[in-house]
């Protein structure tokens, strides 16, 4: 096999026929002599001998001959690959780790490499996007807000920094009437040159013109290119219209995939023909302005901080006292950032885990090719031959092992893609390149020269023809010193992703986990948006809200149904904001606005604590009633009892003269992102202050029982009551699940690495208690011919390898703790220095390097003395 | 070698197959012979050397190489002159003679006031 491949390699070179033509050109020189010997009177046997005697060594005289073709060195190298693809089919355990091993690291750093560079370093799909930036509100405690709309406008007014400046409110869900139905549609409204900042152009049509953003002007509408070709069939765009929330928007433009807000909103529609706010506590709208020429975010920063302190000395009410300007693209990215960066982190560790194992199993087995180096040596290999032919050697493992890591790294992304964590903002618009391509090659290549080398000049240095007297290497002390690091550094790294894995993985199951304050079992959501324009009166809209109610409530299987405006999900925006007490001051804290029904509190199983439920006599004509939960009975009314005390949560609905009187108090449902108490809040009844029309979706809860029947009579009833409103079923449970989903993301990553370092760190545990077991052979044999038990040998073995691990272990948990800081601020839950989540790293490690070595040293002493001392 | 025969001067093996392949083009083991019987039997040329001597002068492109019929109608490889290699072979026969006149002038003179 090996000889064919020679001849089909040399033959590329021409190589081949000068070998042949050798081979034949001596040939005939011998017969030629021996014939003439022949004839002199000489056997034909003995003329053949003395021929080749005459000639004096036949491979010699081949090798200068190859000498002076002046190919010397491109023929040595064609050899040692063919030598170097030999030895390595000749040992493919080896070569299929090694391959791995680098693959796996490569692969995982080229993937998270791809999507930091993707998500984190690729410019915005916007001209100039470096001028872009987000502004915020910033309040007395450094944390930021979104932007009041009336501060807005004074900040565009004032701001000379800023070019140019817009807002829009977050993207909402909302039901949208086509000429073809009603369809659900992300929407957002926007103040006049948001287009202008973003700077993209429509593909069809046009942007909305100032007459359109002016008060009271035409209602218009520009759509995604997304949604224009999925939901609207490519029509128009113009003559095309949409009603929104009951106003007929005429379509007049289409803007291109690219100009995505966070939020893919489908539609825009114009904010300023009908502002809902007029308080400056409203803090509702996101702004992003463009820098102007030659200003700085900082500069930009310090002005809108001062101008904010010139509104504030104007209006008291006021309440954040600073501005927060930042790069669009951090705005953008946000937290991702950090995960990112971690996650970048953690590939990083595990491909240097990935080359520290490569460099111990080159390292295991080039001792163990110590005899035949030696062989070669003292045939007249050089050592720069030899520190070659094992560079080589190494090389080809690493372009094998880039390779590889490039498919790897594809799948990892693939894989991310599929899994969507929703997480990974921008994820569509990555992809493997040729820079991140030739990122995973130098990796590679440097991974060769740097771990490839070291074992070769170690090996070689020494004097090789006296390690082949001995059988072993002249310099053991000093290379296993050196292996001895090398095992200890994997296993200290290996230490950190395994408590970084750990820790982000028992955040997770803590999170999911985590008491609510409320029943998810066997609880069904639907969460609509009704079309206000559909409906002429509030009281027709909620005969629909009713009939849908009645409805499920009459299907089999249904054990309960209530209506919430939103959902006790995180991520499921909430509303919130000061409320106004008897005396007309507004309260510092900020409570969550919640609309429900009694049936919501019996379907989520949430106690009523004091005073009573919401009663049907809580109509439109009685005193609007609320109901807090414990952590606003507790802020507002320490002490006191809260049932009959009144307030108004003025600025949040359009009911700012009707007060609310608390006649029950209900305990605290939790969200896992917030702490117990950390978001206070109260219900009012949906028939009292019906401000689901329009403004904000709603979502009917039901417990059902596990048939599956109650799910399909939810939207059954939903759609024989209003064939317009579009429908999202799910469970609660899956709710509250998804809305983890960028941690489960991240604990998915981070435990797929940690469980890799563990099993590469085996593979070098294993690698080096084999060797030293075949190496100890001898030693091995003579001990238990001395009387010394087989587990008397093995631990003898074992404890070696494993004081190396230990010494890892310590070193790597105390990297961990000093570095578990790093995790902070990603981990809800767990402290990062969770003793479970490092006794569970340091116990797993242990107990896989005790396996791992054990085998080896098991098998190294089920060798019979007698065979072993013979046979050295 | 203490019977009649001689080693080849270190550098000459080239100046002598130049030489013997100006007569006629020849194969590597006829090479040898014919040095053998042009020195009457004095240079025995080391077979072994010869081979990597003819690549040398092939690569410098002194002589060239083509396969033909021997005497014998064998297949055989024929070294042959080229114009570079009779340049070479006039350069080094000037060179040759320079030295070994040199070499005897030295060894035939005559210590002074002797």
């Amino acid at each position: 096999m090996g000889r064919e491949w020679w001849h089909r390699f040399a033959a590329l070179f021409g190589l081949r026929r000068e070998e042949a033509d050798l081979d034949e050109e001596i040939r005939f020189h011998l017969e030629m002599e021996a014939g003439k010997l022949e004839a002199e009177g000489r056997s034909p046997g003995d003329a053949r001998r003395e021929a080749l005697r005459r000639f004096g060594g036949v491979e010699r005289m081949k090798e200068r001959t190859r000498d002076e073709r002046g190919t010397r060195l491109l023929e040595d190298t064609v050899r040692d690959v063919l030598y170097t693809l030999r030895t390595l089919r000749r040992d493919p355990a080896f070569a299929v780790v090694a391959v791995l091993t680098l693959s796996l690291g490569v692969g995982a750093t080229t993937a998270m490499y791809t999507l930091v560079d993707g998500v984190l370093l690729r410019p915005l799909p916007y001209p100039a996007a470096h001028e872009l930036v987000s502004i915020r509100e910033r309040t007395a405690e450094g944390g930021t807000l979104a932007t009041s709309y009336l501060n807005f406008m004074d900040w565009r007014t004032a701001s000379d920094r800023i070019a140019a400046m817009a807002a829009h409110t977050p993207t909402r869900p909302t039901t949208v009437l086509t000429p073809s139905g009603g369809v659900r549609a992300r929407i957002t409204s926007v103040t006049r040159d948001f287009f202008q900042v973003g700077g993209v152009e429509p593909i069809r049509g046009r942007i909305p013109d100032p007459g359109e953003h002016a008060e009271g002007g035409p209602a218009v509408a520009v759509v995604s290119e997304r949604f224009w070709r999925s939901t609207l069939g490519e029509q128009g765009p113009q003559g095309l219209s949409l009603d929104i929330a009951g106003t007929v928007h005429d379509v007049v433009g289409v803007m291109p995939g690219g100009f995505e807000l966070p939020g893919r909103p489908d539609v825009w529609v114009a904010l300023d023909r009908a502002v809902p706010w007029s308080a400056r506590g409203n803090h509702v709208v996101e702004v992003l302005g463009r820098l102007a020429p030659g200003a700085t975010v900082d500069e930009a920063d310090r002005e809108l901080d001062a101008v904010q302190a010139a509104i504030r000395a104007g209006a008291p009410e006021v309440d954040s006292p600073s501005v927060a300007a930042r790069p669009y693209l951090d705005a953008v990215v946000g937290d991702a950032r950090r995960a990112l960066t971690l996650l970048l982190a953690a590939a990083a560790l595990l491909l240097l885990v990935a080359c520290t194992n490569l460099a111990s199993t080159l390292l295991a087995r080039g001792f163990g090719r110590v005899r035949e180096l030696g062989m070669r040596a003292s045939l007249g290999a050089g050592r720069g031959r030899l520190v070659r032919q094992l560079f080589l050697e190494s090389l080809t493992l690493a372009l094998a092992g880039g390779m590889g890591g490039v498919l790897t790294a594809s799948g990892l992304l693939a894989l991310t893609r599929a899994f969507d964590p929703g997480a990974v903002p921008r994820l569509a618009e990555v992809s493997l390149d040729p820079g991140v391509l030739g990122f995973t090659l130098l990796v590679a290549v440097g991974t060769a020269v740097a771990f490839g080398l070291m074992p070769a000049l170690a090996l070689t240095r020494g004097d090789l023809a006296s390690a082949l007297r001995s059988g072993r290497s002249g310099h053991g002390r000093g290379v296993r010193r050196i292996w001895r690091a090398i095992l200890a550094g994997e296993v200290a790294l290996a230490v950190l992703l395994l408590v970084a894995g750990g820790l982000v993985a028992r955040d997770l199951v803590a999170i999911l986990d985590r008491p609510g304050g409320f029943r998810t079992a066997g609880v069904v959501t639907a969460q609509m948006e009704l079309p206000a324009g559909k409906y002429a009166s509030v009281a027709e809209a909620l005969q629909v809200v009713d009939g849908i109610l009645d409805g499920v409530r009459a299907g089999g299987g249904v054990e309960a149904v209530g209506l919430t405006l939103t959902l006790p999900v995180p991520g499921r925006g909430s509303v919130a904001g000061p409320v106004q007490m008897d005396d007309g001051t507004r309260t510092d804290r900020s409570f969550e606005y919640r609309v429900a029904d009694a049936g919501y509190f019996r379907t989520l199983e949430v106690p009523l604590i004091r005073g009573r439920m919401f009663e049907p006599s809580d109509g439109p004509g009685a005193p609007h009633a609320a109901l807090v939960d414990e952590a606003m009975a507790e802020a507002l009314w320490p002490g006191l009892d809260p049932v009959g005390q009144t307030f108004n949560p003025r600025g949040m609905d359009p009911f700012p003269d009707q007060a609310l009187t608390v006649v029950g108090v209900v305990g605290e449902t939790l969200r896992w992102d917030r702490a117990p108490g950390g978001s206070p809040g109260y219900y009012v009844h949906y028939r009292q202050r019906p401000t689901f029309l329009g403004l904000f979706g709603m979502s009917v809860v039901a417990a059902v029982d596990d048939t599956g029947a109650g799910a399909a009579h939810l939207r059954e009833t939903v759609r024989r009551v209003d064939r317009d409103v579009p429908v999202r079923l799910g469970t609660l449970e899956a709710d509250i699940a998804g809305s983890a989903s960028d941690r489960r993301f991240r604990a998915f990553v981070l435990s797929g690495f940690a469980l890799a370092a563990l099993l590469l760190a085996c593979v070098g545990v294993y690698g080096v208690v084999a060797y030293t077991a075949a190496r100890h052979t001898r030693d091995m044999g003579i001990r238990l011919a001395l009387g010394a038990s087989r587990s008397q040998v093995r631990s003898g073995v074992q404890a070696d390898v494993l004081t190396t691990v230990g010494i890892g272990m310590a070193v790597g948990s105390v990297l961990a703790y000093t570095l578990a800081r790093a995790l902070e601020r990603l981990l809800f839950v767990v402290s990062p220095w969770d003793p479970v989540a490092f006794s569970l790293a340091l116990g797993a490690l242990g107990a896989a390097a005790w396996c791992a070595s054990w085998v080896p040293a098991w098998r190294g002493t089920r060798l019979s003395p007698a065979r072993v001392l013979t046979e050295e | 070698m203490g019977d009649g025969h001689a080693e080849l001067l270190p550098g000459t093996l080239d100046l002598i197959v130049l030489r013997v392949l100006s007569l006629e083009p020849m194969h590597g083991w006829g090479i040898g012979e014919r040095i053998r019987l042009l020195s009457d039997d004095v240079f025995e040329v080391n077979q072994g050397s010869l081979y990597p001597a003819l690549q040398r002068m092939r690569r410098k492109g002194w002589i060239r190489a083509e396969w033909r019929r021997s005497e014998n109608n064998r297949r055989a490889r024929y070294y042959a002159l080229t114009t570079a290699g009779e340049a070479r072979l006039g350069d080094a026969r000037d060179e040759w003679r320079r030295t070994s006149g040199a070499v005897e002038r030295i060894l035939g003179a005559v210590p002074e006031g002797a």
